[in-house]
């Protein structure tokens, strides 16, 4: 079913923040808004999902306005994940999953034989089934992001909306969530939209990428056309040296230097597993490779530190510092 | 899951043993002994089973109030429905007095509902403009000073000896039921009872989180007013025959979810109201026996009986997080 933003005006209350975002999706394709934190990325998702009222213009699934559907209609066709972390209590995984058969379920929501093999169906896809039993809020929270996620898909949705579904995961986590989704949106034909800080995986997953800034939106289109050294510097408001240093062409010496990073500077870190700067771009990025981790090339020469063998974590740095001398030396 | 079921029907199993202990107990105990039939069917009998109806009814509304504000210390009181009920019974009567009258009964029994119902109405306008729901905490509470400082302000000026019903009221108490009492807030009870179990699956979304509620499509705005709706009208008709009965709401609903160890609403809304029954049946029967012929307010013992429950549940929650 395809997809459709038709001059999308979206703000609060009635102030607009961004005018006219039109963008069409085809079955099964992948779309990230990326932008600096507080860029609008999440007025965007809101107001496409129906949270937020928009201010002008209209979202399509298939032909149908989202706005003329009944609530019900609408959580039939459409899942989100978003970023609101409410506590709870006593609940298990797959009871949080099985609240996705909701827009499904009678008057008592009473789950039936065929909501519950759902559940479990999409539970396995996203590898969380070994955590039914589980209480959702004693698990990792890399974990909880795919149980949510299996949430969503148990919602039998032919969109998904996610809000920066990688902001709590570290590395392993990302590249787990990111290639889960990717292989959700082939199989399912589901159209996914997505928003995300970093510009390396959005490249690597979408279709198409759109970046948010303010009060504009630019550059909609394929990853490798829209994320060029020029649109990143202006997205981020970096200079040259700031991108070399990020894309490992040279430039800045410094590597505590990500501005854009929620736990800037690093050693800031509020708890271990929220430390994935060392994702963003890995120190031992300048050394090509010598550095000693895992890593692949992209299409376009920049260096990918997918699965590296590196411990990414605070108690190495000084491991990572001293290689870094290493290399540099070599 | 199999230990959840386990627990499921152990609780059941327990409730149940309680349930015709209590009744048992409530019924027999006392110095008229079980013989005297008019006794036991026109005085212990109603007051049974308003102690059963009412602490049910109490503790759903806790329960509502708890899972719909995301706050586990909220009540039926925080929403000032008590203060109001208190207010228009003090105004009635204080009115009554000046014409030369005394106040029947059904008459208090009328203005408690009707001012409970006011703050209700006020209540819920508040959050349809509300902007998240702990801002209706914020004015459900400012409600209810409000209306303690009106009582204070009507009742310093009206004779001491003419308001000592006002005070007798106010301490809450299950004594002196009629059964004509029993059947209008059985009536009451019933209806608001369904009325809440049905909506117990939009509630079980709304656990998640508001924009997951919305997401999976449950009408919050609807929602929000039904919960507001629902347990002001409970606690009303407690506050109306029983006077103000404080923490059975707070308590009933942590204890039942600490049995079953689940939050289902689907669950957790009838043992609620079962357990909000037991534990009213077994403070009033404290109240009324422990120190015969001496009779205690059974607010004041399920304050004695709940404070250290509430406590006790909130300091294992902190060392589980």
């Amino acid at each position: 079913m395809r997809f459709r933003v038709d001059k999308l005006t979206v703000g609060y209350d009635g102030a607009p923040l961004i005018r006219d975002i039109s963008v069409t999706l085809e079955e099964g394709q992948i779309l990230t808004l990326v932008g600096p934190n507080g860029s609008g990325k999440s007025t965007i998702l809101k107001s496409i999902a129906g949270q937020l009222e928009p201010l002008g213009g209209a979202v399509f699934i298939g032909g149908e306005e989202v706005g003329a559907m009944g609530p019900g209609e609408l959580a039939r066709k459409m899942a989100v994940m978003f970023t609101d972390r409410r506590q709870v209590e006593l609940v298990d995984c797959f009871d949080v999953v099985s609240m996705g058969r909701h827009p499904y379920t009678g008057a008592l929501g009473i789950l039936g034989d065929h909501d519950r093999a759902m559940v479990r169906e999409t539970m396995e896809m996203c590898s969380v089934w070994d955590l039914a039993g589980r209480d959702f809020a004693k698990i990792s929270d890399g974990q909880r992001q795919r149980v949510l996620l299996a949430r969503a898909l148990c919602q039998e949705p032919r969109v998904i909306i996610l809000d920066e579904p990688t902001s709590f995961l570290d590395a392993r986590y990302v590249h787990a969530l990111l290639d889960t989704l990717k292989k959700l949106a082939r199989q399912r034909c589901v159209c996914v939209i997505l928003s995300l800080q970093q510009i390396e995986p959005a490249r690597k997953i979408s279709d198409l990428v759109m970046c948010v800034k303010g009060s504009c939106v630019f550059g909609l289109g394929k990853p490798q056309e829209v994320l060029t050294k020029e649109n990143i510097c202006r997205l981020y408001d970096m200079d040259e040296g700031g991108y070399g240093f990020m894309f490992g062409r040279g430039g800045s010496k410094s590597f505590f230097s990500n501005k854009e990073c929620q736990y800037f500077p690093c050693h800031k870190a509020p708890r271990e597993e929220d430390f994935n700067c060392l994702f963003c771009f890995c120190p031992l990025y300048h050394l090509g490779a010598t550095c000693g981790g895992d890593f692949t090339y992209l299409g376009n020469g920049v260096k990918n530190c997918e699965g590296c063998a590196f411990p990414h974590h605070r108690g190495n740095y000084e491991a990572v510092l001293g290689r870094l001398g290493d290399g540099a030396e070599a | 899951m199999e230990n959840r079921r386990f627990r499921l029907f152990a609780t059941a199993g327990a409730f149940i043993a309680l349930t015709v202990a209590l009744a048992w107990l409530n019924v027999a105990l006392g110095s008229v002994r079980a013989a005297d039939a008019d006794i036991i069917f026109k005085i212990r009998l109603p007051r049974l089973l308003a102690s059963a109806i009412l602490g049910g009814a109490l503790a759903l509304s806790g329960f509502l109030l708890q899972s719909f504000l995301g706050n586990p210390i909220a009540g039926p009181f925080v929403l000032g429905i008590s203060h109001g009920s208190k207010l228009a019974v003090a105004f009635v009567m204080i009115c009554v007095l000046r014409q030369g009258a005394a106040m029947s009964s059904q008459a208090m029994v009328g203005a408690a509902f009707l001012g409970a119902m006011a703050v209700t109405g006020m209540i819920l306008l508040f959050s349809r403009g509300a902007p998240h729901p702990g801002a209706l905490i914020v004015c459900g509470v400012m409600v209810g000073y409000l209306c303690s400082a009106a009582t204070d302000f009507l009742t310093a000026f009206a004779d001491e000896a003419g308001i000592v019903n006002l005070h007798n009221w106010s301490r809450g108490s299950f004594s002196g039921t009629s059964w004509d009492n029993v059947w209008q807030m059985a009536a009451l009870t019933a209806g608001a009872s369904i009325c809440a179990f049905m909506l117990s699956k939009p509630l079980a979304a709304y656990q998640m989180g508001e924009q997951y509620a919305k997401s999976v499509g449950v009408d919050v705005l609807r929602l929000r007013v039904c919960i507001v709706a629902l347990s002001s009208l409970l606690c009303a008709t407690v506050t109306a025959y029983a006077g103000p009965i404080s923490f059975v709401g707070i308590a009933a609903p942590h204890i039942v979810k600490s049995l079953l160890k689940n939050a289902k609403p689907i669950l957790v809304i009838p043992f609620c109201f079962w357990c909000g029954m037991i534990f009213c049946m077994g403070c009033d029967l404290i109240a009324r026996t422990a120190f015969a012929p001496t009779e205690l307010y059974a607010s004041s013992v399920t304050a004695i009986v709940g404070a250290p429950v509430v406590i006790k549940i909130m300091l294992e929650r902190k060392g589980r997080r």
